[in-house]
């Protein structure tokens, strides 16, 4: 059977369980001549390679920086994206041999395909164009050149952060001419990590400002909600959006699929994994070039076994269905890669279509296992399957968490723009200390020099005193024999962080966690994944920072309760009406673990759990925060308010992931019957990450659309008294949860949209 | 809240103090208690300590004076660099720094630079001095001066460390070196080529300890010294600077001393080096240089005097492979059969080597015959690693062959000769 009549069975027989089925039609392309300015060879040398013409938005990206713009090119994948930078930069150096350019990846893979793809173009062309990755990898002897006459470095922000920007001096003739700053996967840079390299950017802008260049930034971001808004933030200067995607695409079927129940009182289903894999195996079984994504590296071994053993069993050839992985050399990439392009690979297990290289060619379906936590990147795992001409399908199979059954039962949010903002705050005032030392270090501070903040001073007063920095004749220097650079991880805001021990073959440390998240992750008897591997913390050392782990193989992964004080510092805004109010400021979380609950995978039953000793701990973050009116409660007993502000506060927290990028953890909820701040009961939403990254404020400004789809979800769960895809089950809320919270919602939002 | 307070509500850790304006201590100024002087730049003052001593001065046992004696031939041999034959003391400054840290990267400043160098008739040392941060155009002016006088520099390590460092120096402040590739002996490279197999570490320390034979009293451990920089800056009480300077001096003198001691034993090693390791390390040292005959007269030596049981095989093993560069086979044969003859005898190559000098050049091929099976056994006893293992398959089958060949010999011989068998695969 082809794809269409593999489709149109599976909508026959499992009709019951689809949710969606959404065919979305055949684009052409919209294509534009290249721009006059072109340099001759190198439009020789992409016809060559059979480009004729532009795509749209690969015109509007050139036409902008041609005008000297910034410019963030939101595309979907495979829409030909690398060359809204290459166009121009090529073109620019090819006038100019002295000029130079910058781009950053977050991963060494994409770096080398980068290259891989510029080489390819600077050979057809013919002239002497040296383009580099600079990274960890870089041969010591091979550095001096690449620093002196490397047009294009290419290179990932934690080089940048301690390899290049710290030893500025030695990358002067790069700085001097630097003409553009290619900065890809925009949307990677959210929360924490996105705070880190607005800074790291702070950085490089003060040295170029130094050395008198002033470069072009270009953002390539997936499709998100604000991705003009989060360039801004990230470059702190205005940028010009180009979303005029004009690549041509064929027809592609999406369905959304819920396996079906199997317990409807505690609302019970089918695992994902197993209905995935029947799907999948039946799409190569017909000889349909397919890819799963799954949510974790231990899936994705679980279902390459699956499916490896379906493959033999229907005499495929061996080597016919591969699991893709991060750390796979680039030989190993590239082979998979080429069985794709070449039809010997017919499937492809993954986690993440980051990891992906550039050019796979296009598979004709995809099948997702669970939500992979943004319908951003939900959309870019289903790009992969797509081809420009003929037809693909995606799948998308829900688990039973909240979000994914909010997802597979709302199509019409789903298929409407995306909703999730990436956020940032470049003046997490942690953030932006680690790199103010990083910023010394690098360049003395001037007298009234600003960066970032307008208290700049201030805080470098504060280095002064500390001893790190010496001010004289009005500059500020580096007064201390450290590296700054060294001691601060891109990826977090804790400087002190836990490290995790593998103990069954000698002492092995295989990761980290930060200090923040430890008592959730890494008390005693937790399970820790790592790398798809599963290990249990055996002993946690508290004061030496050391958790003791050894493997396991179990079915199940634990979650742990918290019992959290929260008090507010400060409110920042707030608004009344008379069901309610909210607000949003800083506030004062105290947190211990209490116990663990063992969940199993795929049905997220509850397996038993388990007490956690461990001290408290204190934090300083935002959080927003919703206070229920004497109208709202009215007609409710004492047992119903109890339970409804749980249940709503659940809904809550299960609900706002739609609307931020960010991680389940990041965001938590803590519900005070009767809050010392406000005197009612109040749903406290805090982000577990000291200083915030901005999620309270959006919450706030979002408050209506937040409480709606609460309210759907509630309303539409199938359950009955309460169950983990809505309020949570019963049990842990209370009877009335469920009902108590639906009916708090309605009357909230009962006086229309504010 | 202000900001120590949300700083410490976050979680920051750091210990803010009150910060103290410094005012200079009476009789506690940097030129009240280290003999100098202040020189005039367009950027400021800048203060450049300074001390002279006569050539007759001695250091670490060596006078300075010796290091006239020397030859450039020698110092380029040690070195390791032809151009370094164009070096003359009279244009070379021996420099060592003292920084605010190891980490290098454009927030490392160059505190005090030491440098020494041959006047007509004694050696001074200048320090150029960074009083504060904001002196430090001052004291690069100062040190470009300095420095333009002189074509070659000797330093310990900088050539990876202070030379770099500088240079980043320099181009933080959009000046130029005025040498930006001055000659340059890193005394780094040989003193370990030579020190490492007796002494171990290689830091100046040890060296001046091992090989001069000198030992600091109420040195101040080089791990201080940058924070007492600090200290400084903030208190401007330069006592306790002043054991800094005086390190910085004694590494400038230990630079000439280390030189002079390195030199002479490139000159005349036999009669340089009192310690039979030294010679071996000399031996190998020169055997990678491709001078067979000196590396065999240090092999000769050191074995002469006496080394310690592995070293001593090691010894003659090299010594037998120099012979055989040398040409002299006869007595390379007499180096293997030593080796084979040892009831510790691991090598194979002492073996095929006397079984080659036996068969070839003797005509003894019985006696061949019977190194090759003593060899094969050895290789039977051996247990190793997996690679090793084939590299062991190889050997045995090489070894097998040349049996096979020295038995047909020996029989042909037995049979009444055939100067046709040696004919075949020599060697």
């Amino acid at each position: 059977m082809n794809l269409v009549q593999v489709v149109e069975q599976l909508l026959q027989t499992d009709g019951g369980n689809i949710t969606a089925h959404r065919h979305l039609p055949a684009k052409a392309a919209k294509l534009v001549p290249f721009p006059a300015s072109t340099d001759p060879r190198l439009v020789a040398a992409l016809r060559e390679r059979g480009i004729a013409a532009l795509y749209s938005h690969q015109a509007t990206a050139a036409t902008a920086l041609a005008k000297g713009r910034h410019v963030v090119v939101v595309t979907p994948t495979a829409s030909g994206k690398t060359l809204c930078y290459n166009l121009p930069v090529l073109n620019t150096l090819l006038s100019d041999p002295q000029a130079r350019a910058l781009y950053l990846f977050p991963t060494k893979a994409l770096s080398q395909d980068q290259i891989d793809e510029l080489r390819g173009l600077v050979d057809a062309m013919d002239v002497e164009l040296k383009t580099h990755t600079y990274d960890g990898d870089t041969p010591v002897t091979a550095r001096p050149l690449i620093r002196k006459a490397g047009h294009i470095v290419v290179t990932n922000p934690d080089m940048l952060h301690t390899g290049i920007l710290p030893h500025h001096v030695k990358w002067m003739r790069l700085f001097e001419n630097l003409r553009y700053v290619v900065v890809d996967e925009l949307h990677q840079y959210r929360g924490v990590f996105g705070s880190h390299m607005a800074n790291v950017l702070r950085r490089l802008r003060r040295i170029c400002s130094h050395y008198g260049s002033e470069p072009q930034f270009i953002f390539c971001s997936a499709t998100i909600a604000n991705p003009k808004e989060l360039a801004e933030k990230l470059l702190g200067e205005e940028v010009e959006l180009v979303d005029d995607n004009g690549a041509p695409r064929g027809e592609k079927h999406v369905i959304l699929y819920n396996p079906p129940l199997v317990n409807r009182q505690l609302g019970l289903r089918r695992g994902a994994l197993l209905t995935a894999r029947g799907l999948a195996a039946n799409f190569l079984a017909n000889r349909i070039q397919t890819i799963v994504f799954a949510r974790s590296r231990l899936t994705v071994e679980v279902m390459l076994t699956y499916l490896q053993e379906a493959a033999r069993q229907q005499r495929l050839p061996a080597g016919a269905v591969r699991g893709y992985r991060g750390g796979y050399l680039p030989l190993e990439r590239r082979e998979i890669e080429r069985g794709l392009r070449e039809g010997g690979v017919l499937g492809v297990v993954s986690t993440n279509a980051l990891e992906l290289g550039v050019d796979i060619g296009g598979l004709e379906a995809a099948v997702l296992v669970g939500y992979p936590g943004t319908v951003a990147s939900t959309w870019q795992q289903m790009g992969r399957a797509g081809r420009r001409r003929g037809a693909s399908a995606a799948v998308f199979v829900a688990s039973s968490n909240p979000l994914d059954q909010y997802l597979v039962n709302h199509p019409d949010y789903f298929f409407s723009s995306p909703p999730e903002h990436g956020l940032v705050n470049p003046d997490n005032l942690l953030v932006l200390m680690d790199h103010l030392k990083c910023a010394a270090f690098e360049l003395p501070f001037g007298e009234g020099e600003r960066f970032g903040v307008e208290t700049t001073a201030e805080a470098l007063d504060y280095l002064v005193d500390s001893r790190v920095l010496y001010r004289s004749k009005g500059a500020y220097h580096w007064s201390s024999d450290s590296f700054p650079a060294e001691q601060i991880s891109l990826r977090s805001a804790a400087r002190e962080n836990f490290v995790i021990i593998d103990q069954s073959q000698g002492a092995r440390v295989i990761g980290e966690v930060d200090r923040y998240a430890a008592p959730t992750m890494i008390h005693e008897e937790a399970i820790y994944i790592h790398e798809g591997r599963q290990y249990q913390v055996v002993q946690l050392d508290y004061e030496e920072k050391k958790a003791f782990v050894e493997p396991v193989n179990v079915d199940y992964y634990t979650d742990a309760n918290l019992a959290v004080e929260l008090q507010v510092l400060a409110e920042d805004a707030g608004r009344q009406d008379r069901q309610s109010a909210d607000a949003h400021g800083d506030v004062r979380v105290t947190y211990v673990p209490t116990i663990f609950k063992k969940i199993k995978f795929d049905t997220h039953e509850n397996l038993g759990s388990g007490p956690i000793y461990l001290p408290q701990e204190e934090m300083h973050t935002t959080a927003y925060w919703l206070t229920l009116g004497e109208d709202t409660l009215a007609g409710f007993d004492r047992e119903q308010i109890q339970s409804g502000l749980n249940g709503l506060g659940n809904l809550l927290v299960n609900v706002a992931p739609l609307f931020l990028m960010c991680d389940p953890g990041d965001i938590r909820v803590a519900c005070q019957i009767r809050s010392p701040h406000t005197g009612r009961p109040t749903a406290f939403l805090y982000e577990f990450c000291p200083g915030g990254v901005g999620m309270s404020e959006r919450l706030f400004r979002l408050r209506d659309d937040l409480l709606q789809r609460c309210l759907e979800l509630v309303r539409d769960c199938p359950c009955e008294d309460g169950c983990p895809s809505c309020v949570g089950p019963a049990g842990e809320v209370g009877e009335s949860g469920k009902a108590a919270a639906a009916r708090i919602l309605s009357r909230l939002l009962s006086d229309g949209p504010r | 809240m202000d900001l120590a307070e949300r700083l410490r509500g976050l979680g920051y850790v750091s210990a803010p103090r009150p910060a103290a304006v410094p005012s200079p201590l009476p009789g506690a100024a940097i030129d009240d208690l280290v003999p100098g002087e202040w020189r005039e730049t367009p950027h400021g003052r800048c203060f450049v300590a300074c001390s002279r001593y006569p050539l007759q001065h001695e250091h670490g046992g060596v006078a300075l004076r010796q290091a006239l004696d020397l030859r450039a031939a020698d110092l380029a041999r040690l070195g390791r660099s032809a151009d370094l034959k164009e070096l003359d003391f009279a244009t070379t400054a021996f420099l060592d720094t003292e920084t605010t840290g190891l980490a290098g990267g454009t927030g490392t400043y160059v505190f005090l630079v030491g440098l020494g160098y041959f006047t007509g008739d004694g050696f001074v040392v200048e320090q150029y001095f960074m009083g504060e941060y904001g002196e430090e155009p001052a004291m690069l002016a100062a040190l470009s001066a300095g420095l333009a006088r002189f074509a070659a520099v000797v330093t310990f390590n900088g050539k990876a460390f202070d030379w770099p460092l500088l240079r980043t120096r320099f181009d933080m402040h959009r000046r130029a070196l005025p040498v930006s590739e001055p000659l340059h002996l890193d005394l780094l490279f040989p003193a370990r080529r030579l020190w490492r197999e007796r002494l171990g570490s290689c830091c100046l320390s040890s060296l001046e300890a091992g090989a001069l034979g000198l030992q600091r009293t109420l040195d101040v451990p080089g791990w201080l010294i940058p924070s007492l920089y600090f200290q400084y800056v903030r208190e401007r009480d330069a006592r306790p600077l002043r054991p800094v300077f005086a390190h910085n001096e004694q590494d400038v003198l230990s630079l000439l001393a280390l030189t002079v001691r390195l030199g002479r034993h490139w000159q005349d090693p036999l009669r340089e080096s009192a310690h039979p390791l030294d010679l071996f390390a000399l031996g190998r040292t020169f055997e990678i240089d491709q001078d067979w005959g000196t590396a065999a007269l240090c092999y000769e030596e050191a074995l002469a005097r006496g080394l310690p049981g592995g070293k001593h095989q090691e010894a003659l093993f090299r010594l037998g492979i120099t012979y055989k560069r040398l040409a002299k086979l006869d007595d390379a044969e007499r180096v293997w059969r030593t080796l084979v003859s040892r009831p510790s005898a691991a090598l194979l190559t002492p073996h095929v080597e006397l079984a080659k000098y036996l068969e070839h050049r003797e005509k003894r091929y019985a006696e061949a015959a019977l190194v090759v099976e003593r060899a094969l056994a050895l290789l039977a006893r051996q247990v190793g690693s997996p690679w090793q293992a084939q590299r062991s398959d190889q050997d045995r089958t090489s070894l097998e062959h040349r049996l096979r060949r020295l038995r047909r010999k020996t029989a042909a011989a037995a049979s009444g000769g055939d100067s046709q068998a040696w004919r075949e695969e020599r060697q």
